[in-house]
């Protein structure tokens, strides 16, 4: 059984994933390449719905798009003279920056075009999009039997990870006892 | 929806079959004319409800004066689409000094979250002319709950564009608000929920209905989820409050300290768009609540026939129809229900509104999750399966 993804939906999703890409260092206000990096991550989103992995689809707006994007966001709109269009960019290095995104691309690249197309899927079917997909349809259960049987080990590595990037936070965060006490009055009051 | 048009069509014309876009356009134009239509009487509704909440009678003057002679409840009917008609004609300022592009964007970005968060929603089940029982929605997405909390995202994207935008620091202040607030509530509204997923073993809204309708412990009445999860439901009522920025907790709007916060420069459509999208928002969050805590389109120990037979003429899709009706009765019970906590409370101050959040809600929505992981134990050891 193969799943065909719809060509046209592929290509401009893979279209908005590269343009909004493009946009997010090209663009000249700090504040419109945050909002193309949302682009960026939402036809992402899309891809993995295309491909029919529904949970990871909606995890990706949820984590990436939702919650990091609109830090980053914040992040943003507190920093000063954000509307200044002539705020030079930090990018000091854009050829060097280029061949290293190049040897990038060129990792999954070289995987496919040194694999030959799968005939275990079908012998006869050529893909419309330049991949095949079984059609196993991943369903949120599988998934979670997936995550608590073969793959524990990783999923509490990464919940050990979190807890530490979180104590990290605190502790820089926290203010140094050795330092003197801000002046009455001054002291920040919670957001 | 799909199955549901293609049958209906099928019936209608004698063997069309509909090309596969059509159902789509169709749910599309549906949802978009639902939205327009509720909001208008849900506007209606918000200011006739204030009128009797503070001993007036609210609009009163526009539509059939013989109606308004009647009794409050019946006058002022054509207040909201004389509205509409202005906001639509009214001119369409662009500030000079904002930055273009996000101001454009942001009204288009909430609307579309608006409309996208349909698509899960389940209003109704039919078995006419199907060999099992199928759950009318836009799509019964195998995620829906997930898909629905991953959307409203969207919305705190759009606002804080548009306070950005506006290049005005009340805007701004008030597009910061609302994204702390609604980034903050949205963590206890996710855990509130993770309790009738966990009672369900699913994600998809059509299942916690049917899951709902099935009962608990074999009993019925128990199976709504407002029951077992009941400070699930609290928790989840008073996010979806913060969520969709109505009093008490609209601070980013509160218009002594911030004229009218992220929409202060939006004029005509623009404006309209934000106020529809909070609307239609409102009302989802409403369709939610029904849907995972008071069984959605099911009433314990009511099934209605696939068709009904009156004898000279046979309805079909009765159940579709009933199923509707059950749904909407209950949703605008929980819409009742928010426009009385919306005129009754003070507004909050930001910092108690996170320190609300934060340090009881969560904790709450944690002992709620605790909760229901237990009788969920229960029923899969003594009753086997899943409830249900």
């Amino acid at each position: 059984m193969i799943y065909d993804p719809n060509p046209v939906a592929f290509w401009l999703l893979a279209a908005m994933v590269a343009g909004c890409a493009l946009a997010v260092v090209r663009a000249r206000k700090l504040f419109h390449a945050g909002l193309a990096l949302v682009g960026t991550l939402f036809a992402v989103a899309g891809l993995y719905g295309l491909l029919q992995a529904w949970f990871l689809a909606a995890v990706q707006v949820l984590v990436y798009a939702g919650a990091i994007a609109i830090m980053l966001l914040f992040a943003i709109m507190l920093t000063h003279h954000m509307m200044n269009p002539d705020l030079k960019s930090l990018t000091t290095q854009p050829w060097t920056a280029a061949a290293l995104c190049l040897m990038l691309l060129a990792v999954p690249l070289s995987s496919t075009w040194q694999t030959a197309p799968d005939t275990t899927l079908s012998p006869t079917w050529t893909p419309k999009c330049g991949f095949q997909v079984a059609e196993a349809v991943p369903s949120v259960e599988a998934l979670g039997f997936r995550l608590l049987d073969p793959f524990t080990l990783p999923f509490e590595m990464v919940s050990v990870l979190i807890l530490v990037s979180l104590i990290g936070a605190l502790v820089i965060a926290r203010r140094d006892p050795t330092l003197p006490e801000p002046p009455e009055g001054r002291e920040e009051k919670a957001p | 929806m799909e199955p549901i048009f293609e049958q209906f069509v099928r019936d209608l014309t004698g063997g069309f079959q509909v090309p596969f876009w059509a159902p789509m356009l169709v749910s599309l134009g549906l949802v978009l004319a639902f939205i327009a239509l509720n909001a208008m009487f849900m506007i209606w509704l918000e200011r006739k409800i204030c009128g009797r909440i503070q001993r007036r009678m609210g609009p009163m003057l526009t539509g059939p004066k013989a109606w308004a002679r009647f009794s409050m409840w019946t006058g002022g009917w054509f207040q909201t689409p004389c509205d509409s008609v202005k906001l639509l004609l009214k001119e369409d300022i662009i500030p000079a000094q904002v930055d273009r592009f996000g101001f454009m964007l942001a009204p288009v970005l909430v609307f579309m979250a608006a409309l996208a968060v349909y698509v899960p929603l389940p209003i109704s089940s039919t078995s006419y002319a199907q060999s099992a029982p199928i759950v009318v929605a836009v799509a019964d997405l195998d995620i829906g709950l997930l898909y629905v909390v991953a959307i409203t995202t969207l919305t705190i994207l759009a606002i804080l564009t548009a306070g950005w935008a506006s290049n005005n620091k009340y805007s701004l202040l008030g597009g910061m608000r609302a994204g702390v607030q609604i980034l903050s509530y949205e963590i206890p509204m996710l855990f509130a929920l993770m309790g009738p997923m966990v009672l369900a073993g699913s994600l998809s809204l059509g299942d916690l209905v049917l899951v709902q309708h099935a009962g608990l412990f074999g009993v019925p009445l128990l199976g709504w989820f407002l029951v077992p999860s009941f400070l699930g439901a609290v928790v989840y009522l008073i996010c979806a409050v913060a969520e969709t920025n109505r009093p008490p907790f609209d601070m980013p709007e509160a218009e002594q300290e911030l004229v009218a916060g992220f929409s202060t420069e939006y004029t005509a459509m623009r404006f309209a768009m934000f106020y529809l999208a909070e609307f239609s928002n409102t009302f989802v969050v409403c369709m939610i609540f029904t849907a995972v805590f008071l069984g959605g389109w099911t009433l314990p120990g009511f099934i209605p026939p696939s068709s009904l037979n009156l004898g000279f003429f046979s309805l079909p899709y009765f159940d579709l129809l009933a199923g509707m009706a059950i749904f909407f009765a209950k949703a605008y019970a929980v819409v009742l229900l928010l426009m009385w906590i919306r005129w009754t409370f003070p507004r909050l101050r930001p910092d108690h509104l996170m320190t609300f959040g934060w340090k009881f809600l969560l904790p709450l929505s944690f002992v709620n999750l605790l909760v229901c992981i237990v009788l969920a134990a229960i029923q899969q050891i003594y009753f086997g399966g899943n409830p249900g």
